[in-house]
C-alpha cells in the first residue's frame, strides 16, 4: 500500500492550469481546488488496491504492427484547412509574434 | 405502435412508404418538438429531402439500394461529418466544419441511410446529464424536468422520442447505455476496437467507442454490422471479421449462464432493483442458468476511470489550442502566446471540460504519475481479470444500467455524485468488452412514470452471443412503450 | 559548491577535460509522413512543395483523426539501428510528450520515451588522424518532426506575428543518443559527418544539411581538475538544432571558453535540474541562453492509446537486414582494394547515388577487376559532362550497360580514345547500344589500310616541312601529321595506326 498522495493546493491548481493552458481567475481558484480535491480524495481509494507485481494495462486490446505502407496520398485543399483558422496570412496560420527557438 | 428502423427500411423497400415521406414526417415531428426536447443541434432537412427523393428513385426503378435505403439517422455532434458543424456542444468548436466525414459516416451513408442532423451532447462527452451542452440542457421526453442522461443524451432523446429512425452515440464510461437507459431505449457499446473511431472527436481514446442508440434490439445488431469491421485509418481497430448478427438474431441460445454480481445490488431504487428482478424471471423462464458472481472493483472502476478518462482527455483536448480551427480569444489582455492559448481555452470549454482536463494534467505531472496514472493502468488489468474469472462463470452479466431513473434538471450539483450515477457502466469500458442497455419497465414511485434500464456485458467480441440474448429478453417483455408528446 | 567563495580565493584549474554527448535528430526521406500518408517533405520528390501542402487532417490535428504508422520509416530506422550495432527492441512503445506550441498541431509529439526502437550501440569513428574511437550509443528512437514558424510572407515581406507552415509536421524523425564519449570538438565533427554518411549511404535520408534533415544537438560540460586536487564538474548546457558541421564546432568550443569563464566568476558546479538549453548565434559565433532549467518543462509522457506497440520478430529483423545498402566503412575498403585512387574515391563517398551507378556499370563491366577502368570513364568524362549540365553523373542518361561496352570496344581497339569521349557524349542522349551508336556516327576505328594510306598520303602532303623534320629524325614534328590525319578521318582511326602509318610512308619515300 502506497501512502496517500498530499492535498492539493492552491498554487497546485495554478500550476496545472498553466500546463494545460487554461487562465483561471483568481476568484475561481479556490472552487477548482474544491472540486478538484473531492475528487482526489475519492480517487485516493486507488491507493488501498493491492497493485504488486501488476503490468499496467495501458490499453484493451494486445494489437502490434498496425502499419501503413509509405504511399503518399494527396493532401487536403488549403481551403480546408484555412476556412477553418482564425487567423490567416496568405496560407500561413497567423499567430502572435514567437521568439526564440522550439520549445521541445 | 412498435415502429422500428427495420421496419421503417422495409417499409420503403417495399414501397408501403417512401424515403421522402419518411423523412417529412420525421422533420415535423423534429419542427413540434425539438425546441422543447433540444435532441437536435443542427438538422439537414434540405439534404435529407434531397438524399431521400434520390432513393425513392432508386427504388421506383427497380435499382438495388442498400440495407439501410432512406432510413433517417442522428449523428451525435462529436462524431465528424461534412455536412453542417461538428461542435462537441462546445463553444470552443462553435463553427467548426470537418472536411471529411468519419469512418461510420462513411459506411452508413453507402448503406443508403440518410444523415438528419446532429445531436447535443454534455460537452465533449463529459458528462452523464446533458445539463453541460453549451447549446442549452436536453430534456427528457418522458418527463420534460428530468435530465436525458449523458453524454448521449441528444441522440438518446431524439430516439426516445420518435424523431428518427436511430441514432449514433458514443460511449466512453456509459454514455450511449446510461441515457438509453434513462430514455426507455436500446443502446449498445460494442466491444473496444470493433467500430473505427476514426472520425469520432477523442475524449478517452483508449475507453471510446461508438454504438447505435435505437428503438430495437434488431435496430441495434442492423447498425452494428454496417459500422464494425477493420478501418485502415484506425489503428486500434481490432483486425477481426464481424459475424453475421443479423440473420442469427432470432436464435435463443439454447443454454446460457446469467451472472448476478453482487455488487450491484446496493443504492439502487427499488424500481431499478425490481426491474433487475423481473429480468432474472425471464431469463429463467427460457431456461437460462442464473449465477452469482463476485466483481469485488466494481466500486473502485469510478475511481480508475476518473484517472484515465481525464489523462487522456487532457492530452486529446490541447489540440483545441484557437490555431488551426476553433474559438480564439478576441480579448485584448491576451498580448503573447501563453495569454492567446489560456484565454482561448479558459473562455471555449466549459467548467466541467476545465475541471477534467486539470485534473488529467494533475494525474500525469512529474511526481503523480505512479500514484495515480500507473496505479489506475494496473487495476485496469486486475478490473479486466475480475471479468474474465467472471466469465468463466456466466456468459452475460445482468445488473441496473444506472442505480435510478432520470434525475431532476439541475437535481445534482455536486460533481462527485454525478460521477458516481456511471458505476455500473464505466467498468466495461476500462476492460473493453461490450455492453448493451435494454429498456426494462418504468418508475412509477415519481410523478410521471421514469424508464428503467437493464445492462447486460458479456465478453469482448461477443457480440453475437450479447445480442441474442438481448432479443430474446426484448422478446419476452414486448416492445418497447413512447412517451407521450405533442401530437403532430 | 562551496559558499562563500570569490574568484580570488577559488583554487585554480590545473586541468580540463571536455565532456560532450551528442543528440541526433535525422528526417528520414519516407515518402509519406510517419503516422499519416501526407506527402513528406523530406522526400526529395516534394522538397520545394508550398507552404501548407503536404497537411491533410491527420497532419492538421483536426478533431476526429487518428494516426497510423508508417512501416518504411521504422525499417529505416531499424538499419540506422543495426548500422549503429544496437540491439533492436522486439517491442517499442509510442508516448505522447504533451507541450503547446503552433508548430505542434495536437498539442503533443508523438515520440518513444521508455521503449525505444534501437538501444545499446556503438560506432567506431575514424578520427583525422586516422585512429579510430568507439562512441557509444544510449538509444535510437522515432518521433514526428514539428511544423515551421516563420516571420515573413513570400517575397520578404515582414509580418509582426508568426506564421505557421505545417508541411513539415509529421516528418519522421529518428533521434539518436550517443553515451558522453567525445573529448574534442573535432571528434564530435568527425563522428556528425560519418553518421551523415552513414545515413546517406543506407538511403534512409538525404543528409541536406541546409534543409535541416540532420539537426545536432551537443551536451557539454567539464570536468576541471582543480588546485587543491579536487575535480569538480560544470553545468551541462544543451545547444539546440545545429545545422552545419561549422557549428556545431565552434558551439563546442564557445562552449568550452565559456564554461570555464564561468567556472571561474561563480563556480557553479552541476548539479540536478541545471541543465540550460542554448543556441547558437552563427553570426557572433557565440552560444545564447534559451533556458535556464530543464525542470521548467513537465511533459506528462503517457502511452499513446492511438497507437499499439511495434513489434519486431526474426523474420522481419531478417528481411530488414537483408535489404541494408552495403555501409560506407565496407564500400570504401572494397574500393581501394579495387585500386581506386584516393581522389576517385573521395569523388565517390561523397555520393550515395554515384557509387551505385558506378558498381553497376563496374558489374557490367565484367566486375572489379574493370573498376579503374570504369572511374576512369565515369569520373573523367561523366564528371566533366555532368558538370557543365549541372547534373549528377547518374543522371546523365548514359547506362552503365553503355559504359561497359564503351570500354570492352576501347579495350579491343574498336574505337580511339577521342572516339570513347565522343561515343559516352552520343550515349547520353540514345538508349541504342554503343556498337551501334559508334557506327552510326562513324566511330568504329577503320582497318580499311588503302583509305589510311590515302588520308596519311594527304597529310603529309598538306605537312612537308613536318614531314622533313620527322624524316630528320625529330620525332616530335610526327604529332602534326597524326592530328592532320585525325582531322580528316573523324574518330573512326587510331593514332597509333596513323602513326605507323606515317612511318611507313615516310620511311619508302626516304
Amino acid at each position: 500500500m502506497s501512502d496517500q498522495p498530499a492535498p492539493l493546493t492552491i498554487e497546485d491548481v495554478r500550476h496545472v492550469a498553466k500546463l494545460a493552458r487554461l487562465a483561471v481567475p483568481q476568484e475561481r481558484l479556490a472552487s477548482f481546488q474544491h472540486d478538484l480535491q473531492a475528487i482526489l480524495g475519492h480517487i485516493a481509494q486507488l491507493q488501498s488496491v493491492n497493485t504488486d507485481g501488476l503490468e499496467p494495462m495501458a490499453h484493451p486490446l494486445t494489437l502490434t504492427n498496425r502499419l501503413g505502407d509509405d504511399i503518399p496520398q494527396s493532401s487536403m485543399p488549403i481551403a480546408d484547412l484555412l476556412r477553418n483558422a482564425p487567423a490567416v496570412e496568405g496560407d500561413f496560420l497567423a499567430v502572435p509574434k514567437v521568439l526564440g527557438g522550439e520549445s521541445s | 405502435m412498435s415502429i422500428d428502423l427495420v421496419q421503417i427500411r422495409n417499409d420503403i423497400r417495399t414501397r408501403k412508404t417512401t424515403a421522402r415521406a419518411t423523412v417529412d414526417q420525421t422533420l415535423a415531428r423534429i419542427a413540434k418538438n425539438n425546441p422543447q426536447l433540444n435532441a437536435y443541434h443542427e438538422i439537414f432537412d434540405d439534404q435529407a429531402r434531397n438524399d431521400a427523393d434520390r432513393i425513392d428513385q432508386e427504388i421506383a426503378a427497380g435499382k438495388s439500394v442498400g440495407i439501410l435505403a432512406g432510413v433517417p439517422i442522428a449523428i451525435k455532434d462529436n462524431i465528424v461529418t461534412r455536412i453542417g458543424h461538428t461542435t462537441c456542444s462546445s463553444r470552443i468548436l462553435e463553427n467548426y466544419r470537418s472536411p471529411f466525414d468519419a469512418t461510420v459516416i462513411d459506411r452508413l451513408t453507402q448503406a443508403g441511410a440518410i444523415i438528419l442532423g446532429k445531436t447535443n451532447l454534455d460537452e465533449f462527452a463529459m458528462g452523464s446529464s446533458c445539463e453541460k451542452c453549451a447549446w442549452g440542457v436536453v430534456r427528457n421526453p418522458w418527463d420534460i424536468t428530468r435530465v436525458p442522461g449523458g453524454s448521449s443524451g441528444g441522440s438518446a432523446v431524439a430516439v426516445a422520442a420518435n424523431l428518427c429512425a436511430a441514432a449514433l452515440g458514443s460511449d466512453t464510461g456509459g454514455s450511449i447505455r446510461q441515457p438509453a437507459g434513462l430514455c426507455g431505449v436500446v443502446g449498445f457499446k460494442p466491444t473496444y476496437g470493433r467500430i473505427s473511431r476514426y472520425g469520432l472527436v477523442a475524449f478517452g481514446s483508449s475507453l471510446d467507442q461508438i454504438g447505435p442508440i435505437t428503438h430495437s434490439v434488431r435496430d441495434a445488431a442492423l447498425l452494428y454490422q454496417c459500422m464494425a469491421g477493420d478501418d485502415p485509418r484506425d489503428s486500434t481497430c481490432a483486425p477481426r471479421a464481424v459475424e453475421d448478427v443479423v440473420t442469427t438474431l432470432e436464435e435463443t441460445p439454447r443454454t446460457f449462464r446469467v451472472g448476478l454480481p453482487i455488487q450491484y445490488r446496493k443504492g439502487n431504487s427499488a424500481a431499478v432493483d425490481a426491474a433487475v428482478a423481473r429480468a432474472v424471471e425471464f431469463f429463467k423462464a427460457m431456461g437460462a442458468t442464473i449465477v452469482d458472481i463476485d466483481l469485488p472493483l466494481t466500486d473502485v472502476g469510478i475511481s480508475t476511470y476518473y484517472v484515465i478518462a481525464p489523462a487522456e482527455a487532457s492530452s486529446n483536448l490541447a489540440r483545441f489550442d484557437g490555431i488551426r480551427y476553433g474559438h480564439r480569444t478576441k480579448s485584448k489582455a491576451a498580448k503573447d502566446l501563453f495569454d492567446l492559448y489560456a484565454q482561448s481555452r479558459a473562455e471555449g470549454f466549459g467548467p466541467e471540460v476545465q475541471r477534467r482536463i486539470m485534473l488529467g494534467t494533475y494525474v500525469l505531472s512529474a511526481g503523480y504519475y505512479d500514484a495515480y496514472y500507473r496505479r489506475a493502468l494496473q487495476i485496469r488489468r486486475l478490473i479486466k481479470q475480475e471479468f474474465d474469472a467472471a466469465f468463466e462463470k456466466c456468459d452475460v452479466i445482468l445488473g441496473p444500467t444506472s442505480p435510478t431513473a432520470a434525475f431532476s434538471i439541475g437535481g445534482m450539483t455536486d460533481p462527485l455524485a454525478m460521477y458516481m450515477c456511471d458505476v455500473y457502466t464505466v467498468n466495461t469500458n476500462i476492460a473493453g468488452i461490450c455492453g448493451i442497455s435494454l429498456p426494462a419497465g418504468f418508475d412509477e414511485t415519481s410523478q410521471m412514470p421514469l424508464p428503467v434500464g437493464i445492462q447486460l456485458q458479456a465478453q469482448a467480441f461477443a457480440e453475437p452471443m450479447l445480442l441474442k440474448v438481448a432479443r430474446a429478453f426484448e422478446r419476452a417483455q414486448g416492445g418497447r412503450a413512447y412517451p407521450e408528446l405533442k401530437k403532430v | 559548491m562551496i559558499p562563500n567563495m570569490t574568484a580570488s580565493t577559488r583554487p585554480s584549474i590545473t586541468h580540463s577535460r571536455l565532456i560532450v554527448g551528442l543528440e541526433i535528430h535525422v528526417e528520414l526521406a519516407t515518402r509519406s509522413k510517419m503516422f499519416t500518408r501526407a506527402a513528406n517533405v523530406a522526400h526529395p520528390e516534394f522538397f520545394s512543395a508550398d507552404p501548407n501542402t503536404l497537411v491533410d487532417p491527420i497532419v492538421a490535428a483536426l478533431p476526429g483523426t487518428l494516426p497510423v504508422m508508417n512501416r518504411r520509416a521504422i525499417e529505416m530506422s531499424m538499419m540506422v539501428g543495426l548500422a549503429l550495432n544496437c540491439t533492436i527492441a522486439s517491442l517499442s512503445k509510442w508516448d505522447r510528450k504533451n507541450y503547446f506550441y503552433p508548430d505542434l498541431p495536437k498539442g503533443y509529439q508523438i515520440s518513444q520515451y521508455d521503449m525505444p526502437l534501437c538501444a545499446k550501440g556503438w560506432f567506431d569513428v575514424t578520427l583525422p588522424d586516422e585512429s579510430t574511437k568507439r562512441i557509444g550509443i544510449v538509444r535510437a528512437h522515432l518521433e514526428e518532426d514539428t511544423g515551421k514558424l516563420g516571420h515573413e510572407l513570400p517575397g520578404g515581406v515582414p509580418f509582426d506575428g508568426s506564421l505557421v507552415d505545417l508541411n513539415r509536421a509529421g516528418t519522421p524523425l529518428l533521434e539518436i543518443v550517443t553515451e558522453p564519449d567525445f573529448s574534442t570538438s573535432e571528434e564530435v565533427v568527425a563522428f556528425a559527418q560519418e553518421l551523415r554518411n552513414l545515413c546517406r549511404f543506407l538511403g534512409v535520408t538525404e543528409g541536406i544539411m541546409q534543409k535541416g534533415h540532420m539537426r545536432f544537438e551537443p551536451n557539454v560540460n567539464l570536468a576541471l581538475t582543480l588546485s587543491d586536487g579536487r575535480e569538480v564538474r560544470t553545468p551541462i548546457n544543451e545547444i539546440k538544432n545545429l545545422n552545419s558541421f561549422r557549428a556545431v564546432r565552434g558551439a563546442i568550443d564557445h562552449e568550452v571558453e565559456r564554461q570555464t569563464k564561468e567556472w571561474i566568476e561563480t563556480g557553479r558546479e552541476q548539479g540536478r535540474g541545471m541543465k540550460s538549453t542554448r543556441g547558437w548565434d552563427d553570426v557572433a559565433n557565440v552560444t545564447i541562453l534559451q533556458r535556464e532549467k530543464e525542470d521548467a518543462h513537465d511533459y506528462r509522457y503517457f502511452p499513446d492509446p492511438d497507437l499499439v506497440p511495434v513489434e519486431v520478430d526474426a523474420q522481419w529483423l531478417a528481411a530488414v537486414r537483408a535489404e541494408m545498402k552495403e555501409l560506407p566503412s565496407a564500400r570504401r575498403a572494397r574500393y581501394i582494394a579495387a585500386g581506386i585512387g584516393e581522389k576517385d574515391l573521395r569523388q565517390l563517398m561523397d555520393l550515395p547515388s554515384l557509387c551505385v551507378f558506378f558498381d553497376a556499370a563496374v558489374d557490367a563491366a565484367g566486375g572489379a577487376s574493370a573498376s579503374t577502368l570504369v572511374a576512369k570513364i565515369v569520373l573523367n568524362a561523366g564528371a566533366r559532362r555532368a558538370n557543365e549540365l549541372s547534373i549528377a553523373i547518374a543522371d546523365l542518361g548514359i547506362t552503365p550497360r553503355q559504359i561497359a561496352e564503351i570500354i570492352a570496344m576501347r579495350e579491343s581497339g574498336s574505337i580511339s580514345a577521342q572516339g570513347s569521349e565522343q561515343l559516352f557524349s552520343l550515349a547520353c542522349e540514345s538508349p541504342d547500344a554503343a556498337q551501334e551508336l559508334a557506327q552510326r556516327a562513324g566511330l568504329i576505328v577503320s582497318n580499311d589500310q588503302g583509305q589510311l594510306e590515302a588520308w596519311v598520303d594527304a597529310a603529309i602532303a598538306a605537312n612537308t616541312q613536318a614531314a622533313a623534320d620527322v624524316r630528320a629524325g625529330k620525332m616530335a614534328a610526327i604529332g602534326r601529321i597524326v592530328g592532320a590525319v585525325v582531322k580528316q578521318a573523324g574518330g573512326s582511326v587510331d593514332g597509333k595506326a596513323a602513326q605507323a602509318m606515317i612511318m611507313k610512308r615516310i620511311g619508302r619515300d626516304a
